[in-house]
């Protein structure tokens, strides 16, 4: 996207933020996302501290879960309400700061130009990328699992930067609930064929996002609930 | 083989009795179509099976010996962990059903909130149609 994004485009992005227990860090994300984009949905899934009011205080739409359901289900009802509400494109972005609201606009570029349904941040295709070695030894096995299983040559999985196109959000249906959604959209890309582009993205690593992140033994919990969500789909 | 009918303890008193209720219930269920064939079979057959190897333990070494278990014990036990892993599966099907259901309410619930509260203007949203200037 060389020319910078119409206020059309803006105004029909939606940027969707699951949140669980952020009130320390939504505040700022959204603020910080709406300063380009407008449409900011945070689903407060089930959050027992401040998030929800803190994030509709920032700009946000807020869809709150009455209880928590995971990250997986959270996400699903972010792309519900988006599509009921007229999303042209959707980002899913995490509510830690993690990731730069600047890049959202070269993840949309491929998606704008109508050549591709989604496009993948990868932490990996960053020059300089600095990844923490467990982390990027965990990321690197998930990257082989997933070429094997899902058949798609990606160089980074888990990474919840990413923008779908309004048809891939409509093919998309996550029923995992909770870390395992990562590989389930990753398999549903495949099987619906959908034209899919990696975009390099930086993650910033800081001691909360690490603290709130998925620990690395927790890389074992989603490879079990990825099994058992193929076997009882 | 010799076996003699009038020999029974009070366990076996107990056993029978429980299975035959158990199968009883089974029966009952299934009359009132309140439990489905299959499944309806299936517990029949527990329960009968169960009855008869507490009444006759000697059929179970009977049985064991032509699937190549020596006691009867045996393979009551290996029955035993099978049925329990059964279980399991049958609970954990049951268990996903049951979340993937609360998810939907939850999702629906919160959904047709924000809406409401959208069409209301409650709580101030800030989904307002102007674009924030970019920097």
């Amino acid at each position: 996207m060389s020319e910078p994004p119409t206020p059309a485009l803006r105004a029909s992005t939606f940027i969707v933020i699951a949140a669980y227990n952020e009130e320390r860090t939504i505040g700022r994300v959204v603020r910080d996302v709406r300063r380009g984009w407008p449409r900011v949905v945070v689903v407060d899934d089930g959050s027992t501290d401040g998030s929800a009011a803190v994030a509709r205080e920032a700009g946000a739409e807020v869809v709150s879960h009455a209880v928590n359901r995971g990250q997986g289900a959270a996400l699903q009802t972010g792309f519900a309400y988006c599509l009921t509400a007229g999303a042209r494109f959707l980002v899913t972005f995490d509510a830690d700061g993690q990731h730069s609201s600047d890049e959202i606009e070269r993840l949309l570029a491929p998606l704008a130009s109508g050549e591709y349904d989604v496009a993948l941040g990868s932490r990996f295709l960053e020059p300089g990328a600095r990844v923490p070695e467990l982390r990027r030894l965990l990321l690197k096995g998930a990257v082989v699992f997933t070429r094997i299983v899902s058949g798609l040559q990606l160089t980074d999985t888990h990474n919840g930067f990413r923008a779908l196109s309004r048809r891939a959000a409509r093919c998309i249906e996550l029923r995992a609930d909770r870390m395992a959604h990562a590989s389930e959209i990753l398999d549903q890309i495949s099987s619906h064929r959908l034209a899919w582009i990696e975009v390099p993205v930086h993650i910033r690593y800081t001691r909360h996002s690490r603290a709130k992140g998925q620990s690395n033994l927790d890389a074992f919990r989603v490879l079990v609930d990825y099994l058992l969500s193929r076997i009882f789909p | 083989m010799t076996h003699s009918f009038a020999v029974v303890n009070a366990f076996q008193i107990l056993g029978i009795t429980l299975c035959g209720g158990f199968g009883l219930l089974v029966v009952l269920a299934a009359l009132r179509k309140r439990l489905r064939p299959l499944p309806g079979a299936a517990w029949l057959t527990l329960w009968s099976s169960a009855g008869v190897a507490i009444a006759r333990p000697e059929l179970t070494v009977v049985v064991a010996n032509k699937l190549g278990i020596q006691r009867g014990a045996d393979l009551i036990f290996y029955l035993a962990i099978l049925g329990m892993f059964v279980g399991f599966f049958l609970m954990y099907v049951r268990m996903r059903r049951i979340d993937e259901g609360l998810t939907t309410v939850v999702r629906r619930l919160a959904i047709a909130e924000a809406r409401h509260r959208i069409e209301t203007g409650e709580g101030d949203e800030s989904r307002s149609t102007e674009t924030p200037t970019t920097d």
